[in-house]
């Protein structure tokens, strides 16, 4: 058996778990009133789902399986599953959503220093797990995950996801190269705890990096050098690098953010250099994801900045397997469509989003303009982006059609007309952009650090024409709304993806301007 | 048309219009993000259309069905009411009905879910694929 990096070809695993079934998973192996070193280890198995980005596969807990008194008991020779108990678990997969796998969990009462460290596997326990995972493995689908976990009393885990070659004959399953030692696992490299006001992340086996005390001292007063290092290591997703996006950028790679993951189709256009923050006139023509990177590199102040850029858009599966690298998402993207894909994500892959843009009217009466910023969050314990009305299922359903054929642009709508293409170009504010994502980022400092602390959520909007700033009426979504069900289901929930028909357009247009400059 | 490449969701709806509703649908298009859905007996109200009163048409089904809607159908004739009152959305030759031009469609309607006779049913689940025929029949019946 060996310890690998990553069988599916990524290079980072983490483990994922709402609060809720944190709390859950401690108070079943826990008991308060236990204090003595020599307690008995408890157990149980659990309902797993798996999520892929371009770099981190995900393991999400869904569900503890129930179990009755007896099914699982601590003897001399250690921790003992009953067969009932296993016969159970393979029911629960059958009736959970397509690609649901099994985790063995138990627990280390005697350790539990900090939940920064992970309680390290006996010889025994990765024996006695691998024998009992390799009959498990074989008894759900091909492709489902099966992993191993350990628990202190502190919350800190230690999880190993198994792997064994498929004997793809009799001859092949009889051989010891497809048997119980035949396992390879990989070590989730870190552990985020989701709940609907915060997200911890607690990166393993990764050293704290010296912070920069000389360039953030502003804020190391505030939340010390222990949030700057949450900071260093934090990995951002942004969708859409336009007026909002490019801010975001720079804000949070000022702040001391250690990685960002850009994704966006568009261009630098000379319409936008009244919004870019920081835009040169020789980037007019270059994608924007280049230009938001330089302003991220160049403003960082992160002792270890890393920049990952993909051209593309967010409402296709390719540029979406980006953001599902990143601990929290941001999303600028100004599209139905694309709002849509990350509202589903945000529940089925457990990363908050926090979600912001402007709607400006343009009356048909001479000055007359409303509208309003708006920011909100989603994801697990949190109203969808849909409830809380960022967009509706018609205006995604529209935005996946041909640009020509589509209404007004979900930021611009003008009274008595018809097409897309015959628009003005949407009215866009420097001022605006810069509200709303000073407040995006505000949303993600109190998720990620409690600065400041949490007093509401939910959308907070300012009114264009009332220049006032103020909260949103929905808390919690509509009754029947599926997607708090979604959450931690990963690559096994079907995010609404599709061609997104700008991002089309324009590859056409690039392939049709290249053939005539072949051709001169 | 291979079907087998549809996201499971619309594959499990197809099956259910397929049992429950209409057994010979068919996909004769698969564009971008949507499917066209020849259904072929379409029902018209008999007291606002001059027979036939059973009619195939393709309906536009999203391949992200049930999380986006369906939006616009494409018929081989132009629906002409007893009463001749023109027909909002109606597009004759439009590059819409492309896909299936070859199988005569030529006249697109370009009605979408929550449209003039409000908003249709909420979908969230492949058994609402049977809600939009009653949707089409709806619309056609009020247009």
């Amino acid at each position: 058996m060996g310890r690998k990096k990553n069988q599916t070809g990524l290079t980072e695993l983490h483990w994922v778990i709402t609060k809720q079934l944190q709390d859950e998973t401690l108070s079943y192996l826990f008991q308060q009133d236990e204090q003595s070193l020599f307690l008995p280890e408890r157990g149980f198995l659990g309902i797993i789902h798996s999520g892929s980005g371009v770099l981190r596969r995900s393991l999400f807990l869904r569900k503890i399986i129930p179990q009755q008194e007896g099914w699982v008991t601590w003897t001399n020779h250690g921790l003992s599953f009953d067969p009932l108990y296993f016969s159970q678990a393979l029911d629960a997969v059958s009736a959970s959503a397509l690609g649901a796998g099994l985790i063995l969990v138990h627990s280390h009462p005697g350790s539990g220093g900090s939940i920064n460290t992970p309680p390290e596997p006996s010889r025994p326990d990765l024996h006695h797990e691998r024998r009992l995972l390799y009959h498990l493995n074989h008894a759900i689908p091909p492709g489902s995950p099966v992993a191993a976990g350990i628990v202190d009393r502190s919350g800190a885990w230690r999880v190993r996801e198994y792997h064994w070659p498929r004997p793809k004959t009799v001859k092949e399953a009889r051989s010891r190269r497809f048997g119980i030692d035949s396992a390879s696992y990989t070590d989730a490299s870190a552990i985020r705890i989701i709940s609907s006001d915060a997200t911890k992340v607690y990166h393993y086996g990764k050293p704290n990096r010296e912070v920069n005390a000389k360039t953030v001292d502003s804020t190391l007063r505030l939340w010390g050098k222990g949030g700057h290092q949450i900071l260093e290591n934090l990995r951002v997703g942004i969708a859409g690098l336009g007026g909002v996006g490019s801010i975001l950028a720079e804000y949070l790679a000022r702040l001391g953010v250690g990685e960002l993951v850009l994704v966006d189709f568009d261009e630098v256009k000379d319409e936008n250099l009244n919004r870019l923050v920081g835009v040169r006139r020789n980037e007019v023509g270059k994608p924007k994801i280049k230009y938001a990177a330089r302003i991220a590199k160049e403003a960082s102040t992160a002792a270890s900045f890393n920049v990952r850029t993909f051209r593309g858009s967010v409402s296709e599966q390719a540029g979406l397997k980006y953001l599902l690298d990143a601990d929290i998402i941001m999303n600028a993207a100004d599209s139905a469509f694309a709002r849509q894909v990350i509202d589903h994500a945000s529940y089925a892959y457990a990363i908050p989003v926090i979600d912001g843009g402007t709607t400006l009217v343009v009356g048909t009466r001479a000055g007359e303009i409303i509208g309003k910023s708006q920011v909100g969050e989603a994801g697990p314990g949190q109203p969808c982006l849909e409830c809380s009305g960022a967009y509706t299922q018609e205006e995604a359903t529209l935005a996946r059609e041909d640009p020509t054929m589509q209404g007004p642009s979900s930021y611009l709508r003008v009274v008595g007309k018809e097409t897309k293409a015959e628009l003005p170009r949407a009215p866009s504010v420097i001022s605006y952009n810069g509200l709303v994502a000073a407040l995006m980022v505000q949303r993600l400092l109190s998720t990620i650090l409690g600065f400041p602390p949490r007093g509401k959520s939910g959308q907070q909007r300012y009114y264009v024409e009332l220049g006032e700033l103020s909260w949103g009426p929905t808390s919690k979504c509509k009754e029947g709304c599926p997607k708090q069900s979604w959450v931690g289901l990963g690559d096994s929930h079907p995010v609404p993806v599709g061609v997104d028909p700008l991002w089309k357009q324009m590859r056409e247009e690039a392939e049709v301007s290249a053939r005539q400059r072949r051709k001169k | 048309m291979d079907e087998s490449q549809l996201p499971p969701l619309l594959l499990e709806a197809l099956q259910i219009l397929r049992a429950e509703r209409m057994d010979n649908t068919r996909v004769d298009a698969i564009v971008d993000n949507w499917i066209y859905l020849r259904l072929p007996n379409v029902v018209f109200d008999e007291t606002k259309y001059p027979p036939p009163y059973s009619r195939s048409l393709w309906v536009r089904i999203p391949l992200q069905f049930p999380f986006a809607n369906p939006h616009g159908i494409i018929t081989t004739e132009p629906l002409n009411p007893i009463d001749g009152h023109p027909i909002k959305g109606h597009n004759p030759n439009h590059d819409m009905c492309t896909p299936v031009r070859s199988l005569g469609g030529s006249q697109y309607y370009s009605w979408t879910w929550s449209g003039e006779i409000g908003p249709g049913p909420s979908l969230r689940n492949p058994r609402d694929i049977l809600g939009v025929i009653s949707w089409v029949e709806r619309r056609i019946r009020q247009a």
